[in-house]
């Protein structure tokens, strides 16, 4: 995990937490159409976590954003590091760009990117599944 | 297609909502009660119902708001109710004997220093010993109506004004509109 290129906290900054939201995928199977009844299986235990985002960047930061999207992450082919908050702890998790990212102009020196995360559940804390 | 057929669970009672997490706050909370019929729409008249299905199990929305350490409480926990117990769980804040399981990905959402945990629970099945087990462990001890009391009523067969067998056919083919 330590040569994987890592979110540039420098340049794109901190996920501030009015744009986050995250996204516990199932990890059991549930019945959820008719005809009942009900029922819960476990399944895949080891399923991603998915994280939304929005973050707001200067002109630098942007194309910083795109060099980083094209060259580091191979048009998001490859995953990154980012510290994740995560309970009380805040551990370096495993991630990777999930779809498309867009970017909007906010005004004359600022864009806003907005794009969805997805974190491999193995690099979260053993409370949470992890390893 | 024929119904899942309900299998007994291994490990039983299910896990409770555990005592160290809040119970979910009002906003945010709604219950769902699924039709167990399907509505056709007909050219004239009332809309027909045809049953689909067995039961109709409601479903709970509910939001809570955990701090850090309840958070972490709480995936520590419903990652035991998963690997352990199929998902099953059992609420006190849902109660009636009701074992649910969580039904959609559950969702985070920052609030101040912790977070707010959204997620839906469906009732998977009735498991009557959960809801007795938290009533002895509040109020000691069940009362449980003697079925045996003199006061309840049992049909005699044998009595003349209850048999209703016999009735002639004569007196029926009279009565008919």
């Amino acid at each position: 995990m330590a040569t994987l290129p890592a979110w540039n906290t420098r340049l794109f900054g901190c996920l501030t937490r009015d744009s986050v939201g995250i996204d516990s995928l199932m990890r059991t199977t549930v019945s959820g159409s008719l005809p009942s009844p009900f029922s819960s299986r476990k399944a895949d235990t080891s399923a991603p976590v998915q994280l939304s985002f929005a973050i707001d960047v200067d002109d630098a930061g942007f194309k910083a954003w795109q060099q980083w999207v094209t060259y580091d992450l191979a048009d998001g082919a490859l995953s990154f590091t980012i510290y994740l908050p995560w309970g009380t702890v805040q551990p370096r998790v495993r991630a990777r760009l999930l779809g498309d990212w867009q970017a909007v102009r906010v005004d004359s020196f600022r864009w806003q990117i907005g794009g969805m995360i997805e974190i491999e559940r193995w690099t979260l804390p053993r409370f949470s599944g992890g390893v | 297609m024929p119904e899942p057929k309900a299998s007994p669970r291994a490990l039983s009672p299910p896990p409770l909502w555990p005592d160290t997490l809040p119970a979910p706050q009002a906003p945010g909370f709604s219950v769902t009660g699924p039709p167990r019929v399907e509505v056709a729409d007909v050219l004239f008249g009332v809309t027909r119902l045809a049953v689909k299905a067995r039961v109709a199990p409601m479903s709970w929305s509910f939001s809570v708001i955990l701090t850090r350490e309840e958070f972490q409480i709480f995936e520590g926990w419903y990652r035991d109710v998963i690997e352990n117990y199929d998902g099953e769980f059992y609420a006190p804040w849902i109660g009636g004997d009701r074992v649910v399981a969580l039904s959609t990905n559950y969702h985070l959402t920052p609030v101040g220093r912790g977070y707010a945990l959204s997620a839906t629970a469906i009732r998977t099945r009735i498991d009557h010993t959960v809801c007795d087990a938290l009533i002895n462990l509040w109020f000691e001890n069940i009362y449980r109506a003697d079925l045996a009391a003199v006061d309840i009523y049992q049909a005699n067969l044998t009595s003349a004004d209850e048999y209703i067998g016999d009735w002639d056919l004569e007196l029926i083919a009279d009565h008919e509109c």
